[in-house]
């Protein structure tokens, strides 16, 4: 038998061949390598799936066109203190409990967050496990937050009138720190280091861990506002990064996990 | 990562902050999707632009039966080819697909090696492209690719193994390196 074709060594890559091809495989050194040869082209092939890349959209642009056509509502009700968080509203006393346990909840996801960040320093896991977000979340939303962080914001006066107006400014802050992840990122001298690249890849990792953190402890309070804010800006964070481990990659460069 | 249930109503009930939490959530996968299908950089920018418009159009029929990333991936690739058929991308590929004279490139391209799959890719003729990037890539089988290009399924088999055959030698610095001790003039012969 002749020397197969190279499309039908392309073809069997992932397909079988007939007996009088097994047998020419066998005695053929060349075509034996050319189908292996196939066979890691298509390994790689499979392997693009994975890939991920800096976003082609601007979300600004974005949401702009999204208005428009009226998928963003403007006169959406975001979630209030009243609808946030169900199950501890209704009592006045509950209400209270329930704000103390929002306010330590942010403090959860920044000590969450921060204490990634000092775990990896470490060498650990960068995580919490699931199990310990959830036993914590569970403990603020049962009333027993001072055992957690009791100190964790100090002064206890308040330049708000209302919940209302704290949701307001924290909306407005979240924008904000959108606003200065951005500026900070396209004045950020690291993209020329010869490190940049390792930089960006560790922030991406904990951002990501972060996300996820935020993300088990929205599982126990969908609604909240607060980690709601938390959440959206560490994905945005994450957004930032990625366009910057985009840019100083080297062309061609595969970028599928951090 | 996972998306909830609750982001998802939100964004359908037209909260821009699950609506842009999903975007931030998907993105990196879905527009890579949208790069690899069509290639030219500027038209993939203004292609992710419509299918995110898409996604969140059709967000309300979404009935969680599948991951999220799964049917908006499903919604990209679509979105996709349509926006490659409008701009008659497809339309020529088609036409090659039914040119068997468009014949596997010749040594001369071995001077021509691409850096990875992508640039590579890019040297396809459209047909083959989108056949070999939804095949080996997305996971499409041929007669779902005949399906959405309009083609047979042997022509989309056709199509495929000749764009594998050209990506073979392309790449053959980099397919050949991953087994030591191979040269690759020896081991990738053009028959």
């Amino acid at each position: 038998m002749s020397h197969l074709s190279s499309e039908r060594l392309a073809e069997l890559a992932d397909g079988e061949p007939t007996v009088a091809e097994a047998e020419h495989l066998a005695a053929c050194a060349n075509c034996a390598a050319e189908r292996s040869a196939h066979r890691r082209l298509l390994s790689m092939a499979l392997d693009e799936r994975d890939r991920i890349a800096p976003p082609l959209t601007e979300w600004s642009t974005l949401a702009v066109e999204l208005r428009e056509q009226g998928i963003i509502a403007d006169d959406y009700a975001a979630p209030t203190a009243e609808t946030s968080v169900v199950p501890v509203v209704q009592p006045r006393r509950h209400r209270r409990a329930w704000l103390v346990g929002l306010r330590v909840a942010a403090g959860l996801v920044f000590a969450a967050g921060f204490g990634a960040l000092g775990r990896m320093s470490a060498g650990a896991s960068p995580a919490p496990s699931s199990k310990e977000v959830t036993t914590v979340a569970s403990r603020i939303f049962n009333g027993s937050a001072k055992q957690v962080m009791p100190n964790v914001f100090g002064d206890q006066s308040s330049p708000f009138n209302s919940v209302e107006d704290a949701l307001a400014t924290l909306e407005t802050s979240q924008r904000n720190y959108d606003k200065a992840v951005a500026f900070i990122a396209a004045h950020d001298s690291t993209v020329q280091s010869p490190e940049a690249g390792e930089v960006f890849r560790t922030r991406l990792a904990a951002l990501d861990e972060m996300a996820e953190t935020s993300r088990q402890a929205l599982s126990v309070a969908p609604a909240d506002p607060v980690l709601n804010q938390y959440y959206l800006s560490t994905l945005g964070a994450r957004e930032v990064t990625l366009r910057q481990l985009g840019s100083v990659l080297p062309p061609g460069t595969r970028l599928t996990r951090f | 990562m996972g998306t909830d249930q609750v982001l998802i109503q939100r964004a359908i009930e037209g909260d821009e902050r699950a609506l842009q939490t999903l975007w931030s959530q998907h993105s990196p996968h879905i527009d890579a999707v949208i790069r690899r299908l069509v290639g030219d950089p500027d038209l993939a920018a203004d292609v992710a632009q419509e299918v995110w418009i898409q996604i969140f159009r059709a967000l309300p029929s979404y009935r969680g039966e599948s991951q999220f990333g799964t049917w908006a991936h499903r919604i990209a690739v679509n979105r996709t080819l349509n926006a490659l058929r409008r701009t008659r991308r497809i339309a020529k590929a088609e036409a090659d697909i039914e040119d068997d004279t468009v014949a596997v490139e010749h040594d001369s391209e071995r001077s021509l090696l691409a850096a990875s799959i992508e640039e590579a890719a890019n040297r396809l003729s459209p047909g083959a492209r989108t056949v070999f990037m939804m095949h080996d890539v997305e996971g499409y089988t041929h007669e779902e690719i005949a399906r959405e290009l309009g083609i047979t399924p042997g022509g989309s088999k056709s199509q495929l193994f000749k764009a594998r055959a050209k990506l073979r030698r392309l790449l053959a610095h980099v397919v050949d390196g991953l087994t030591p001790d191979t040269d690759p003039e020896n081991v990738a012969p053009v028959f």
